[in-house]
Parts: C-alpha cells; structure tokens; sequence
C-alpha cells in the first residue's frame, strides 16, 4: 500500500466517524472532526 | 476580484492555520455554553479568518528573504511563488484587518479590542523595531497568543459576551501546549534562519534542549487543560494518552536523523496535538449535550484512534506527496519509475523529497514515496 492510500484509508475512516458523529446531533464536534482529520495528511507542522 | 486575487487570499489564510485557529475559536464557544450557535460561530470564523489573511500577509512581506532560502518551492507563499507582489500582500493585509475589526464589532466591544490587539501583536511579531520573530524564545512566547488567545476569547464573548476567571485555566493550558508545539516548527526553516541572523528557540538552544522545552510544555499544557468544565475520567485518560505519545515522538526528535524524519515527527506531533484540542472540544459538546458516559467515552476513543492511525501512518510515510509531471510521463508508469530513480539531479530528488508538488495522471501516485525514500538515502 502506497503513502498515498494508507493516507487517504485513515481519511475515509475519520470522515465517516466524523458523519456519524454529526448525525447524532454534534453537529460542531463532526465538523470539526472532518475538517482536521481531512487536513491530517498534509504535513502542517502546527 | 480575479481568480488569481481569490487564490492569493485562500493561500494567505494557510488551511491547516485557519482550521487550528477555528478549533479554538470552537473551543472558546463551547466552553462558555454556546457550541452548538452555528451563527454565532460563522461570525466567528469570519473575524478569526479575516485576522490569520491580514497577519500571514504581513509575515510574507517580512519574511520574504527567509522564505526564500527555506521554502523554495512553497506554493503557499505567494512572493516566493510569483503569485503575489509585495504590494498586493500589503493591500490584502489592510482590507483584512478592517474586515475583521468590522465583523469583531457585531459580536461586541470587547470582541473588538481582542481583534485590535491581535492584528497589533501581528504587527510588532513580523514588521518594526519590535520584531518579536526574531527574538528566540519571545517569538514562541507571543505567537500562541494570537494564536489561542484571540480565537480563544473571541469564541467566549460571541456564546457568552463576557470572559469569566474560571475560563483562564483552560486559555493557559491551550496557549503553553501550543507553545511546546511552536517551538517545534523553526525546525523546518533552521538553515535560513541561522544564515539571515534570526535567533530562534532553536538556533539558540540546540535540538534536545528545544524537544525538552516542548515536552514540558506538553506536559504543564494538558494538566492546565483540565480546567475545562466538567472533566471525566475518559477526557483525562484520553489527555494522558496524548502526551505519552507526544513525549515518545519527541524524544525521537532529539536524535538528529535528518531533515526528512524531523518533518515526519513534527507533523505526526502536530496532529496529537490537533487531536488533543479535539476530545477537548468533543468533551464540552458531549457534555453539554448530556451525553451518558459511555456515548462520550466512544466519541473520545474515536478520535484518539483515528489521529494516533494518521500520526503513525505521517511518521512512517510522511505527509502527502504532491508530485506534478509532464502529461506525456503518464503514459507508462513503470517506464517513468525506472527513469526517475536513474535520475541523479539534487534538485529534482528535493522536489520529490519535498512532497510539495502536485501528482497528476494515473501511474505516478505510487511513485511518490518511493522516490522520496530514494532521495533520503
């Protein structure tokens, strides 16, 4: 498995958790949740 | 406004720092009560948004030289990339801070003094005889107060309109955990730094003297942390957790293996942090959600598991590789891998080392990495 793919395998698990996060009525927290975990992966060092 | 203007403005708000600051402009609103006012928080981010686009772009003004020798190829950096002039940067930085003190206004006086005195520190912090970027330990000193403290305090006035004693605890533990993470990010920008004189935490002090003053930080930050309202044995395992983590990813950092693994640590320790800030969020919105304990144990499981995967997956992979190619290349993949290892150009291998270029076509995704491990070796 590539960088790329082992990125993008813990992307779609953190953006589902995040949806069902929402879905349970914290709308905020899921958000947030998708938002970081969608950022994760590009190396920011903050 | 242009395409061009409109990408100039979205680089200058650099993504993953808007996210962070919103995290904390987030936190603030949950902790004083009022998580869940999209609209409030919308105004929020506006402020908080239109403050990050004014002072980023004085920091490009300011930091132009530097940049130049430590970012190269940073396509974030508009005067580096040729995508901005020094006086467009000036123009967006203006326009900014006026937005922001406008949008400040509608949430309050007080919102607006925060603002003020943000946009105030950006200025002394890039520009002046001030220029608190250049002064070591008062550079990680100042810039987490704008940093936490204004996306902070913004979020506290906008749910609540005014700021409380016991919300201090928990604006100090987030402000001295971003400083052990501040500290860190001068690793990046060492060589260009030493060479135009600006003396960092870093310059000054050496590698693991920096990763102790980190851990410390962790360490005091996430007790601080747990003057956020209602603590739960699940958010202080969960806070234990993150350190024990950080602590192990920064004691790798002291050993010095390269630029490449430093990168992969800083990044894998950043993400921590960014998960920390997470269950803390995730705990004030559980909690005042009246969430039973075991549905926020499992929220805040989650989320430790999700970022510990994409901390170990950035410490063994590094971040994303964006590698851009002549559409011609994509014809055949395997063609192009047995060239590019042949290929003995220090500054090709850097590119791809840098994982800052852009993939396109169908076959060079998996080449990526690959490339880059041959360039560290």
């Amino acid at each position: 498995m590539t960088a790329d793919q082992r990125h993008q395998v813990w992307r779609v698990i953190g953006i589902t958790f995040a949806v069902v996060v929402a879905l349970t009525g914290l709308a905020v927290v899921g958000t947030a949740i998708a938002l970081v975990v969608a950022l994760n992966s590009m190396g920011s060092n903050k | 406004m242009t395409i061009s203007r409109i990408r100039l403005v979205v680089s200058l708000s650099r993504p993953p720092v808007l996210a962070l600051l919103a995290l904390f402009a987030a936190t603030g609103m949950a902790q004083a009560g009022g998580g869940d006012d999209a609209t409030r928080l919308t105004l929020v981010l506006l402020v908080v948004g239109s403050f990050v686009v004014s002072a980023v772009a004085l920091n490009d003004v300011a930091d132009e030289a530097i940049d130049r020798v430590n970012l190269p190829d940073a396509g974030d950096r508009p005067l580096v990339a040729g995508t901005g002039g020094r006086t467009d940067l000036r123009i967006v930085a203006a326009a900014a801070a006026a937005l922001a003190v406008l949008a400040a206004a509608a949430i309050g006086p007080a919102a607006v003094l925060v603002v003020v005195g943000g946009l105030l520190l950006g200025v002394c912090y890039s520009v002046g005889p001030a220029r608190l970027a250049a002064r070591g330990a008062i550079a990680s000193m100042s810039l987490p107060a704008g940093y936490v403290a204004v996306p902070y305090l913004l979020g506290l006035l906008a749910a609540r309109g005014s700021v409380r004693l016991g919300d201090l605890p928990l604006l100090g533990g987030l402000y001295v955990g971003f400083v052990g993470r501040i500290l860190l990010k001068d690793f990046r920008d060492v060589a260009g730094d030493a060479l135009f004189g600006k003396r960092t935490f870093l310059v000054r002090h050496g590698r693991r003297r920096t990763c102790a003053a980190s851990a410390v930080c962790w360490v005091v930050g996430s007790v601080s942390l747990l003057g956020v309202r209602h603590p739960t044995p699940a958010l202080v395992a969960a806070q234990v957790a993150w350190v024990v983590v950080a602590i192990g990813l920064l004691r790798a950092l002291g050993v010095d293996g390269g630029h490449r693994r430093d990168e992969r640590l800083i990044s894998a320790i950043a993400i921590v942090g960014r998960g920390m800030l997470l269950t803390l969020l995730a705990h004030l919105g559980t909690t005042a959600a009246r969430w039973p304990a075991a549905g926020a144990t499992a929220v805040l499981a989650g989320i430790l598991l999700v970022h510990l995967g994409q901390a170990h997956t950035m410490v063994r992979c590094g971040p994303r590789c964006r590698i851009r190619v002549p559409e011609a290349w994509s014809a055949g993949g395997a063609e192009l891998a047995h060239h590019v290892h042949l290929v003995p150009v220090g500054a090709v291998l850097d590119h791809l080392a840098g994982g800052d270029l852009e993939v396109v076509g169908e076959a060079e995704l998996e080449l990526a990495p690959r490339c880059r491990d041959r360039a560290l070796r």
